[in-house]
């Protein structure tokens, strides 16, 4: 007990300010300095505090996850998760786990559990898991593959020079992401979307490219993972073959 | 200890983050800005330190002083032996009298904050920040100064001028008096701008900081937030500099924190500070640009 304590539950109030009162009625050194904080004051600074956090951890990049799902990101500051994320949630783990275990346990949250996770996915993939794997950087495998789980999938390896990634999209996420109160209606048929970093220009940050209706990209991508000659996507595909490796060459997509 | 040159009062300078992009320090150096010195803040690279301390020694040889964030010295664990070493080195790099360090943290244990946590206002808290200062400046090549951090959570029975008090003085310490901050303070508990000033004593204030600063209301509860150059100085704050510079009688500067201010900002809060000590700059001995 004394100043290392005190100190560690000043830190926990600004996430947790509901737990003044058990601190306080605790007694003893601790519980007389936490008694000096004004209640009213320790709620206006945490909510004020929580919406920092959530603009600069996610709000760039997972501004549409956030907007749909304000107060669960608020409330994130106060979980477990938020003290275990890495950095400021770098590989994402918290945003992504904490929005889908509430998308499953909240009943209020039904109508958004048939896009959200969708939106989720998609600003994983263009905020995270392409910029994190083009840069080398460490990426967290259980939450890539609950986020992608069922909607699609990051391709590496094989004859991949760089790593894609593979959406089935079934609503309208730009439009979502601007606006997630819009009353959407679904796409009239899944789409599927291929993703990639552009190539890298010096002392420029490569944007993530989008390449939609691709089907046929989607296939010839997960053979080249898998290590697939010319002629075998010839096989797969005929003519089209030839295109989609012309196009990922374009790109310096394929390695070899 | 001599201060070399900051054994006088030098006037009103700027507080520059040598990473920020704004304000453009070189253009401030190049400039007819009445500058008298630089407060240093850097971080991380020694060779941003050597690049602003050439740079300023080329300008007519500025003064500067050095503003240390990393030090964290108001944790009961201590100090980080990593951090004081990179203070050792940025600090005679631009060759400072003196280092600046908020009694503040960004960190508890292992676990980085996302908020600066202020010094907790108990005797206890006082007494290591104390400790932690004698052994900063043991490991400095000049003296440690401390500053009072900025409040939105008061947390204790004391106040932050009573802090302050207890820290220089078991340490032994100077400080430097931030208005912004006082004002933050004062604002948390409803009391005046200048509460607790009388009592205060003044002769350990070598230095006084004013920066820009909104008010937030947050459901009916204002929250001070310490912007900086992001945003005009309160005019309340250059009242309470007016007021208090005069009473301090080893006062050796007045630093404007401008990190993020373009140029016509600097201008102008140079201007407002200025006016607002003009008396003490005024009573500079004439041997001495102004
Ligand atoms: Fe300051």
């Amino acid at each position: 007990m004394g100043l290392a304590d005190q100190m560690r539950h000043t830190e926990e109030l600004m996430r947790r300010p509901g737990q003044l009162g058990a601190l306080v009625s605790a007694g003893g050194d601790d519980g007389a300095v936490l008694a000096t904080i004004d209640a009213g004051r320790l709620a206006a600074v945490a909510a004020n505090h929580a919406r920092h956090v959530v603009d600069r951890w996610w709000g760039r990049r997972f501004s549409g996850t956030t907007r749909a799902l304000d107060a669960v990101a608020r409330e994130l500051v106060a979980s477990d998760r938020f003290c275990e994320a890495v950095g400021e949630d770098v590989t994402a783990a918290a945003i992504v786990h904490a929005t889908l275990d509430r998308l499953d346990a909240d009943e209020e949250l039904a109508a958004a559990r048939v896009w959200l996770p969708e939106l989720l996915a998609w600003e994983y993939l263009l905020a995270v898991g392409l910029p994190r794997r083009a840069a080398s950087e460490a990426i967290d495998e259980a939450v890539e593959a609950r986020v992608l789980e069922g909607r699609g999938s990051l391709l590496t390896g094989g004859r991949l020079a760089r790593p894609v990634g593979v959406l089935s999209i079934r609503w309208p996420l730009g439009d979502l992401q601007d606006d997630p109160a819009l009353e959407v209606e679904p796409l009239d048929e899944p789409e599927t979307r291929v993703f990639f970093m552009a190539e890298a220009v010096p002392g420029e940050v490569a944007p993530v490219l989008e390449v939609g209706a691709a089907d046929q990209l989607a296939d010839a991508v997960s053979l080249l993972a898998a290590g697939a000659s010319d002629a075998t996507l010839g096989e797969a595909f005929g003519e089209d073959a030839a295109e989609a490796a012309s196009f990922l060459r374009a790109h310096g997509l394929i390695a070899g | 200890m001599s201060d070399g040159r900051f054994d006088r009062f030098v006037g009103v300078g700027l507080g520059i983050d040598v990473h920020n992009e704004q304000p453009d320090w070189r253009a401030i150096l190049g400039s007819d800005l009445p500058v008298d010195f630089f407060e240093v803040y850097t971080r991380g690279t020694l060779a941003a330190a050597h690049e602003v301390a050439a740079a300023a020694a080329a300008a007519g040889d500025l003064p500067l002083l050095y503003h240390d964030d990393a030090l964290d010295p108001i944790r009961p664990e201590g100090l980080i032996a990593a951090d004081l070493e990179a203070a050792r080195v940025n600090m005679a790099a631009v060759a400072a009298p003196w280092c600046v360090s908020e009694l503040a943290t960004r960190r508890i244990g292992d676990r980085y904050l996302d908020f600066f946590m202020p010094i907790l206002l108990t005797e206890e808290a006082a007494d290591a920040a104390a400790e932690n200062m004698r052994l900063i400046e043991a490991a400095l090549p000049g003296r440690i100064v401390a500053e009072n951090p900025p409040y939105l959570l008061p947390v204790g029975p004391l106040h932050i001028l009573e802090v302050l008090a207890r820290v220089t003085e078991r340490a032994g310490c100077d400080c430097v008096l931030d208005t912004g901050h006082l004002y933050s303070f004062q604002i948390c508990r409803g009391l005046d701008p200048l509460a607790g000033v009388d009592a205060f004593p003044l002769e350990r204030v070598v230095e006084l900081h004013v920066a820009g600063a909104e008010v937030e209301d947050e459901g009916g509860v204002a929250l001070y937030h310490d912007s900086h150059g992001a945003a005009e100085i309160p005019p309340v704050l250059l009242e309470m500099l007016a007021e208090i510079a005069p009473r301090c009688p080893n006062l050796r500067a007045v630093t404007i924190e401008v990190e993020d201010a373009n140029l016509e900002r600097c201008a102008r809060q140079l201007e407002q500070t200025r006016e607002a000590v003009a008396g003490l700059l005024a009573a500079r001995p004439s041997d001495r640009s102004d």
